[in-house]
């Protein structure tokens, strides 16, 4: 089905004169893309973020309705979290993980999850076998960052 | 069946080039933010990314695996924040057209006015393009050849300047660059519509 959105728009006499300074739209690729983010001091783990937010609430609101989330969507969180996670230093979640978490309804992801068990212990009280695990795990996260950057 | 949609798109350099073109948008209005929506460059850019993902008027499918859907998404967000701008534009017209509606000889006024106006902001427009590249041979040349030139092809101005399809690219991607970078230091104020 024609999709009028979708259709190359007519291009006015400003838009070519602008065009011929810049280059033209089509063609911006990823270097000219982090100029620009540059120039403007935008951090494209900020647009990463947003948009995954935005996404994760529409997912939410799917599930809300009882509906369920398409693949491209689930396709695309894992894509998004992924990339978050690259860029990310506290990150240490399984995209998998934070997906079936966040389907089941169950997010904060995990990281947050294993701050949260932290902060609720009274002084003087035990560590439990999960919360070593954690500290455990994320001292070996440590170590390997120090050793990653030398 | 097996929908890998998404799966292997590259969404964090789609992000990235879609919000160029959408500072290159409000670049060529003169804006910093959307009349009557109050929306940033980076609004459309993550707003259109969200609705191909959720296919929210724009379906994809894509022909092959590694299929690029950013000349899609580029004609949706260039369509998005045009309509946003006319309708804005529009509404602003008919008001002032409207209280004019009787007397034919302002209107003829309003037209003449509007011409000046627009030849006037022209020659602004090239002045601010010209104090840009200010001290830079390279890109003063370039952007005089364009604008004395105009409307020569991309490739007379090559020639023109005696460099390459390669070197002309740089020179646009510079040109780019500082006029976003420009923008977004709130330095094109003079063309502000609306709010």
């Amino acid at each position: 089905m024609p999709n009028k959105r979708t259709q190359p728009l007519p291009k006015t006499e400003e838009d070519e004169l602008f065009e011929a300074l810049l280059g033209p739209d089509e063609e911006i690729d990823l270097e000219t893309a982090k100029d620009v983010l540059k120039a403007c001091g935008v951090d494209s783990s900020d647009l990463v973020s947003k948009l995954m937010s935005r996404v994760e609430a529409g997912v939410r609101e799917l599930r809300s309705k009882s509906k369920s989330v398409p693949v491209p969507v689930e396709n695309a969180l894992r894509n998004l979290r992924r990339a978050e996670e690259k860029k990310s230093e506290s990150a240490g979640v399984d995209p998998d993980c934070y997906l079936a978490n966040l389907l089941s309804g169950t997010l904060p992801s995990a990281g947050a999850e294993a701050v949260s068990s932290l902060r609720g212990r009274k002084l003087g009280e035990k560590v439990s076998s999960k919360d070593k695990e954690i500290l455990d795990s994320l001292k070996s996260k440590l170590d390997e960052g120090d050793t990653g950057s030398e | 069946m097996d929908d890998s949609r998404f799966a292997n798109v590259d969404l964090e350099g789609l992000l990235s080039r879609l919000y160029a073109a959408a500072e290159g948008l409000f670049v060529r209005q003169g804006l910093s933010v959307l009349p009557g929506s109050g929306k940033s460059a980076e609004d459309f850019a993550v707003e259109t990314v969200e609705a191909f993902i959720f296919q929210r008027g724009v379906e994809w499918r894509p022909k092959t695996h590694d299929e690029d859907p950013y000349p899609l998404l580029l004609t949706v967000m260039t369509r998005d924040f045009l309509d946003i701008v006319t309708k804005h534009s529009g509404y602003k017209r008919s008001t002032v057209l409207d209280s004019l509606k009787h007397e034919k000889a302002l209107r003829v006024i309003d037209a003449f006015e509007d011409d000046l106006g627009n030849a006037e902001h022209d020659a602004l427009t090239k002045a601010r393009i010209y104090a840009l590249v200010k001290g830079e041979k390279e890109l003063e040349d370039y952007v005089e050849a364009v604008l004395e030139l105009w409307p020569a092809k991309p490739k007379e101005i090559a020639e023109f300047l005696g460099i390459t399809a390669q070197q002309l690219r740089g020179r646009q991607r510079r040109v780019r660059t500082r006029l976003t970078g420009w923008r977004r230091a709130g330095s094109m104020k003079y063309r502000q519509k609306g709010n």
